[in-house]
């Protein structure tokens, strides 16, 4: 790789570590020749926008896994049928994952939309009182949107809110409204509007739940993610189980040392019950993971962190040779 | 729990419980099943693990506001606010960001090391926060009174904490010694017994994990095997 290239690659990982160690090292406001500069007023913004630099990082992974078990599949290797099965579940939980979360959206806007309606009732009152807009075609456009709306189960709700819109725009068309009645009415037909709201939203929430991408996702998370995921740590607790046969033989003294806090967090954590060797043995467990596991954890922690503040400052300042840059260089 | 057969909950009862045979399976050896199971689990989580975050965050608080969608309409066309320009500088991260794809074509797989060496760089800058912000009140918690005398304790209750507060800071101490390696210790000298000391309750510590690991472990075993008893094996059993 050419040199400039290289340049180039380190001093956006300097700029790329730059801001974050400023926003931490420099105070919140200061002032810089009679200027109040505020650092950290984007932090938001800009952590952010690292999370969607991060998060484009999913689509590589998607396309690494259909190169490398699609490469599998189309020759035909051992095992193909695998990759098969994993692609196929990849594909069909995606879809049903997007299918549900679509539905989800329309369900969430539909409500909204109608959450809306009280804003535009007050927005229209408002700009009335500020003489900004005229509010009968305003009010009319609202009657037509809710006249769209009409089924079976909303009518009652639908009725009342435009005959509620229909008075208010009475009330309207009276020069000089008495403002009290017109407040009144307002409110009256908010009232509606929320109980049409509260219809809205129990409705699309039963037709959400009859949905059948929500149905087969729900079914594929009970059925296969969640038993799946639980049975394949509970089976480490097997090898857990052996590897404490192996450790717990005392052949030393520092295998002693081991293995009796350890029997006694294990005992300490069973449940009291008849066959209970000493009652004092909660106690016990607990008072080891304070003052025993806790400091000597803490110590190998300030040892770590230490280490990896300087592993970051090294990676920050490219002084850290990068893995990825061997590649490159190898391939001339 | 009574199952009726053939619904939806009966169906996935029984393919929850084929699952963790399928699982389990590999107890006896590798084989088949376990391998068709396990490559299930990798597809359904990948899937899982992508679609999560594009819903949660990408789509509700970077691709919807940037498309306008999050504004809703007036009944009269209106619209609630106006659109917010300043939401097209998340074009910014998604163009950087673009460049990953980059690594797929040979000649220009460099500009892809710009974005990853951007993210290094952002990643080690935070760095100094998050160290700090972890291990800062871990120290200020680490300077304890080894001397307790609080009216509102009993005599013997003092006793205990101090003497309990004077081990913590034995254990800390020592630990610490394990790791320090500024100077050449001398053989049987005192810094070398301190860390001595130190890796004999560090054995004490990992001793401390490795119960609290096995009982996390067998705790979700036996979760497992409750569900088979309880409700796999009901769920069977309604076939007959």
């Amino acid at each position: 790789m050419s040199q400039l290239k290289n340049k180039i690659i380190v001093f956006f990982t300097f700029i790329g570590g730059l801001y974050f160690f400023l926003e931490y090292i420099l105070p919140e406001k200061w002032q810089l020749i009679g200027y109040e500069i505020e650092f950290g007023k984007y932090h938001d913004q800009i952590t952010q926008g690292v999370i969607i630099l991060s998060l484009m990082t999913i689509g590589l992974g998607i396309i690494n896994i259909f190169m490398t078990h699609g490469a599998i599949i189309l020759k035909s290797r051992p095992h193909w049928i695998n990759s098969l099965v994993l692609l196929l579940s990849f594909l069909i939980t995606a879809f049903y994952l997007t299918s549900d979360f679509i539905a989800q959206e329309k369900k969430n806007y539909t409500i909204a939309r109608f959450e809306n309606l009280e804003l535009f009732v007050k927005t229209v009152v408002e700009d009335y009182e500020t003489k900004q807009s005229a509010p009968l075609p305003r009010l009319q456009a609202l009657i037509i949107s809710l006249e769209k709306e009409r089924s079976p189960e909303l009518n009652a709700a639908i009725n009342s809110s435009i005959s509620e819109t229909k008075i208010l725009m009475r009330e309207l068309e009276v020069n000089n409204a008495v403002k009290n009645n017109l407040h009144s009415q307002k409110e009256i037909l908010i009232v509606a509007l929320q109980g049409l709201t509260k219809q809205v939203a129990r409705l699309a929430q039963i037709n959400y739940e009859k949905d059948k991408a929500q149905l087969v996702s729900s079914f594929i998370k009970n059925s296969l993610f969640i038993p799946l995921g639980s049975a394949m740590f509970s089976l480490l607790a097997f090898y857990v189980v052996t590897a404490a046969y192996r450790s717990f033989r005392i052949k030393s003294w520092e295998a002693l040392a081991i293995m009796i806090p350890a029997l006694l967090i294990m005992l300490g954590q069973i449940p009291h019950g008849p066959a209970y060797i000493y009652s004092g043995l909660p106690d016990i467990r607990t008072w080891l993971l304070k003052n025993l596991s806790s400091p000597a954890f803490r110590a190998i922690f300030f040892g770590s962190a230490i280490a990896g503040l300087a592993m970051a400052v090294r990676m920050w300042l490219s002084l850290e040779k990068s893995p990825v840059q061997d590649d490159e260089q190898d391939r001339g | 729990m009574n199952y009726t057969l053939f619904t939806l909950s009966w169906f996935e009862t029984i393919l929850a419980g084929i699952s963790v045979l399928a699982i389990y399976s590999f107890l006896y050896r590798e084989n088949k099943f376990y391998r068709l199971f396990e490559h299930l689990f990798i597809g359904i989580s990948t899937a899982i693990v992508t679609i999560e975050p594009i819903k949660t965050f990408f789509w509700q608080t970077t691709l919807k506001p940037l498309l306008g969608l999050d504004r809703l309409a007036f009944p009269d066309g209106t619209y609630v606010a106006d659109y917010d320009f300043n939401y097209l500088l998340f074009l910014i991260p998604i163009f950087f960001g673009s460049l990953y794809y980059s690594i797929l074509v040979p000649k220009y797989s460099w500009l892809a090391q710009i974005t990853i060496g951007f993210l290094l760089g952002i990643s080690g800058g935070m760095a100094f926060n998050a160290t700090m912000v972890e291990v800062t009140p871990q120290i200020i918690d680490s300077f304890r009174p080894l001397y307790i005398n609080l009216p509102e304790q009993s005599a013997r209750e003092n006793l205990i904490n101090s003497l309990n507060n004077i081990f913590f800071l034995i254990v800390l101490f020592s630990t610490s010694c394990y790791f320090f390696f500024t100077f050449k210790r001398k053989p049987n000298g005192v810094v070398e017994k301190i860390s001595t000391s130190g890796r004999w309750l560090m054995m004490g510590c990992f001793g401390a994990f490795f119960g609290t690991t096995i009982m996390a472990r067998l705790a979700l075993l036996i979760e497992r095997l409750q569900f088979m008893v309880d409700h796999w094996w009901v769920a069977v059993m309604a076939l007959f």
